[in-house]
């Protein structure tokens, strides 16, 4: 493997179960250091596909490789899967020393590994109990843990948020922000949204088994849109040391080009509206603002990801358009 | 790629430490040695007792003229003779204290007509039917009956107890082979008994080690870390050491429990035999289990074990079909091809072996065929597991077993 070389390489990947094809030749990259998310409907083929990445399951065409090479490792590999369990009359301590050693860990390695992450999620008191005496959601942060343990190099995560309470998705978003910070890929599938969007540095979106959109979430975005603009609205309050200049002007500088209009100042506030290309980055002219006003409010038209995921998937699938759609297109506020 | 022994070495040692949590598992397997010592103590305690004990026996003989001679039988170890007198000396007030018992009562009585040695009936009295004492004083006064007649004739008693003496025969073996002692032959047996035992005690536990996984809904995740051959290894080895682990543990058991009642271990057990059935029960064994792991690897749960295998785990048993054969004629030639059946072979060839009816030749074949067909039988266990691990609530249906077979 090069070292700009991707983790996990697919490539035009299927399955067929009798008449039904249930993945039709997806392609795509993870790569070392980033979640890469993979969306779709239920029944869109995410599970089979990501047995086949396992090895779980074979596909009936297209390859699979990993760290350039067509055998995955094993012990660099974690894996959540969706239809999971565990040995509810076993241990906490013995459970997690158990796939450990499994995943090519030492007993004494797997059970230090075990017992620290065990410790930090809360469990200091609970290493020897068993798992049918734990809640839903703290046995799924045990099946979490079993995937993680070894420090693998790539963690396949399947629907890991199902079920989980609000703190504990928070939780797990922590968790997988951390292997990403220490250089591990994840591959994630998810219902989740919101999640997702927080989450990924790429998307693959897939329907009835093939490929629908893929890319950044700015990618994604601005062929969401289509090339139609992104209304931006702000409201800029005058600073305390004085808020001085035209913000029209300060747009033109940064974007020049831009529609913009500036409202009639009201007690200090002016409100600014801005038509950017879509998928445009809103950094610089935030900042650009920032030097003279404060930003009280910000408003955009961009498509989030869940209307992005609505759209396509009913694009792609007629059944689904005979649902009655959500509100899109709604400007989704943020609180500077 | 990582080692196969690494991958199934865990699996096994995950299986043996689940299994020894088990507490049906923990105390049957400790239970029966337990009790076969326990019950040695027992046997011993009331044989000691016994040798102690002196049965008192009422002796009733009577003259020519049916009068009560007040005459009693020679001395007999364990015995005591009481000759009772009078009205107390019928048939019926001898039934009367007879049948009150207690401690240190007369037990029976025996009632000798003047002609008992010349085919006047003897009578006896006892408390109830089949008791103990009746045959060995029965053939005390038979004793007493031929010396009484030896008396009638013109021969001493010495020389009439001579024409009872038993020939005196030696035996000249033509095709002399070894381990075919009677310990050799009683080993082999016990250890075809002790097999199918294993065999029967190992299934419910593989049963629910093999589906244990699908359902807590495991699977997937073991199989993501290790291959599921390595994963099929590992619980074949692991129940493999749980089910013979048991035997051991009673074979120790019942050795203690017959040296505490002094009963004379079997020395002439032939060192070679003895590895030849010990190698035809461990790898018979694996055979077996790997054979059960691959109709217990296409199930999804303990409930739906499937007929096949209900109909299979009586196979183990099938040679005793054919153990009259294998001890009067251990050399037939379709018992000597039946042998060869690996499903057959672990049971049959060592108790032909025993009976000196298999040739070194047909002990190697054996053992190569049943190596061979376990390792096959792993191999195919693995396969099934590997396509039908993701198998979960459905029933097992035809074109299924035609598509795993395909992917096989």
């Amino acid at each position: 493997m090069t070292e700009a070389g991707p983790l996990l390489a697919v490539q035009g990947i299927r399955k067929r179960f009798g008449d039904f094809e249930a993945v039709r030749g997806l392609s795509f990259e993870v790569r070392a250091g980033e979640v890469f998310g993979f969306l779709g409907p239920n029944g869109a083929g995410k599970t089979t596909s990501l047995r086949m990445l396992m090895n779980i399951t074979r596909p009936d065409a297209g390859s699979v490789t990993f760290m350039g090479g067509p055998v995955m490792d094993r012990r660099l590999v974690g894996y959540l899967p969706e239809e999971r369990g565990l040995f509810e009359d076993a241990t906490l301590i013995d459970t997690l020393v158990y796939l450990g050693t499994l995943r090519g860990m030492s007993r004494a390695d797997a059970r230090a590994e075990g017992k620290r992450w065990l410790e930090r999620l809360g469990f200091t008191e609970r290493l020897t109990a068993r798992l049918n005496t734990l809640s839903k959601g703290n046995q799924q942060k045990v099946q979490f843990l079993g995937a993680v343990i070894h420090r693998p190099a790539l963690a396949v995560l399947d629907e890991p948020f199902s079920g989980l309470d609000p703190l504990n998705q928070e939780l797990f978003l922590d968790l997988i922000g951390e292997l990403r910070a220490r250089g591990a890929a994840v591959l994630l599938s998810a219902h989740q949204l919101t999640l997702a969007e927080r989450l990924c540095d790429r998307l693959l979106l897939i329907a009835n088994g093939a490929e629908l959109l893929s890319g950044t979430l700015d990618e994604i975005r601005l062929r969401a849109a289509g090339g139609a603009s992104e209304e931006v609205k702000l409201e800029l309050r005058r600073g305390a040391g004085g808020g001085s200049g035209d913000p029209v002007a300060a747009v033109a500088r940064v974007a020049p080009g831009v529609e913009c209009r500036a409202g009639e100042e009201r007690e200090g506030l002016v409100t600014l509206d801005v038509a950017l290309p879509a998928g445009s980055d809103l950094g610089p002219l935030l900042a650009e603002l920032a030097r003279a006003w404060r930003i009280e409010r910000i408003s955009t038209s961009a498509l989030s990801l869940h209307e992005i995921y609505v759209r396509a998937v009913r694009g792609a699938d007629p059944a689904a358009a005979a649902a009655p759609l959500a509100p899109a297109g709604e400007p989704e506020a943020h609180h500077a | 790629m990582r080692s196969r022994f690494r991958e199934w070495v865990p699996v096994a040692g995950w299986e043996i430490k689940r299994m020894l949590m088990r507490t049906d598992f923990v105390v049957s397997t400790l239970l029966v040695p337990v009790l076969l010592v326990g019950m040695s103590f027992v046997v011993g305690w009331i044989k000691a007792r016994d040798a102690k004990r002196v049965r008192a026996i009422a002796v009733v003989r009577y003259d020519a003229a049916g009068a009560v001679t007040g005459d009693s039988l020679p001395p007999l170890a364990g015995y005591r003779w009481l000759t009772p007198r009078g009205d107390s000396a019928s048939a019926e007030a001898l039934a009367a204290v007879i049948k009150r018992g207690g401690k240190g009562a007369v037990e029976g009585a025996v009632l000798l007509p003047a002609g008992f040695a010349r085919g006047d009936t003897v009578r006896f009295v006892v408390q109830r039917e089949g008791a103990g004492w009746k045959s060995r004083v029965e053939r005390h006064v038979a004793t007493l009956a031929r010396l009484e007649r030896a008396a009638g004739h013109p021969v001493g008693v010495a020389e009439f107890a001579a024409f009872t003496d038993t020939i005196r025969t030696t035996e000249r073996v033509a095709d002399p082979r070894v381990g075919t002692s009677g310990a050799d032959r009683a080993a082999a047996l016990i250890m075809a008994v002790v097999l199918v035992m294993a065999v029967f005690g190992t299934n419910m536990y593989l049963a629910i080690g093999i589906s244990a996984e699908k359902q807590s809904r495991v699977t997937e995740v073991i199989v993501s870390a290790i291959s599921p051959q390595s994963w099929i290894d590992g619980k074949i080895v692991a129940y493999t050491l749980i089910g013979l682990a048991q035997p051991v543990i009673w074979t120790v058991g019942g050795v203690v429990a017959a040296m505490l009642m002094s009963w004379t271990l079997p020395a002439a057990l032939n060192p070679w035999t003895l590895g030849v059935f010990a190698l035809y029960m461990l790898i018979g064994f694996v055979f077996f289990v790997s054979l059960f792991s691959l109709v217990l690897a296409t199930v999804k749960d303990l409930q739906s074990t499937s007929k096949l295998q209900a109909y299979l785990i009586f196979l183990p048993m099938m040679p005793f079909m054919f153990l009259d054969t294998a001890i009067e004629s251990p050399d037939a030639t379709w018992l000597a091809v039946l042998s060869q059946v690996p499903a057959f072979s672990p049971t049959l060839i060592p108790i032909r072996v025993a009976m000196g009816g298999a040739q070194p030749w047909e002990v190697a074949l054996g053992l190569v065929l049943l190596a061979a067909a376990a390792w096959y039988m792993r191999k195919a266990a693995g396969t099934a597991f590997r396509v039908g691990m993701l198998m979960y609530g459905k029933e097992l249906t035809l074109p299924e077993l035609v598509r795993w077979s395909k992917e096989a």
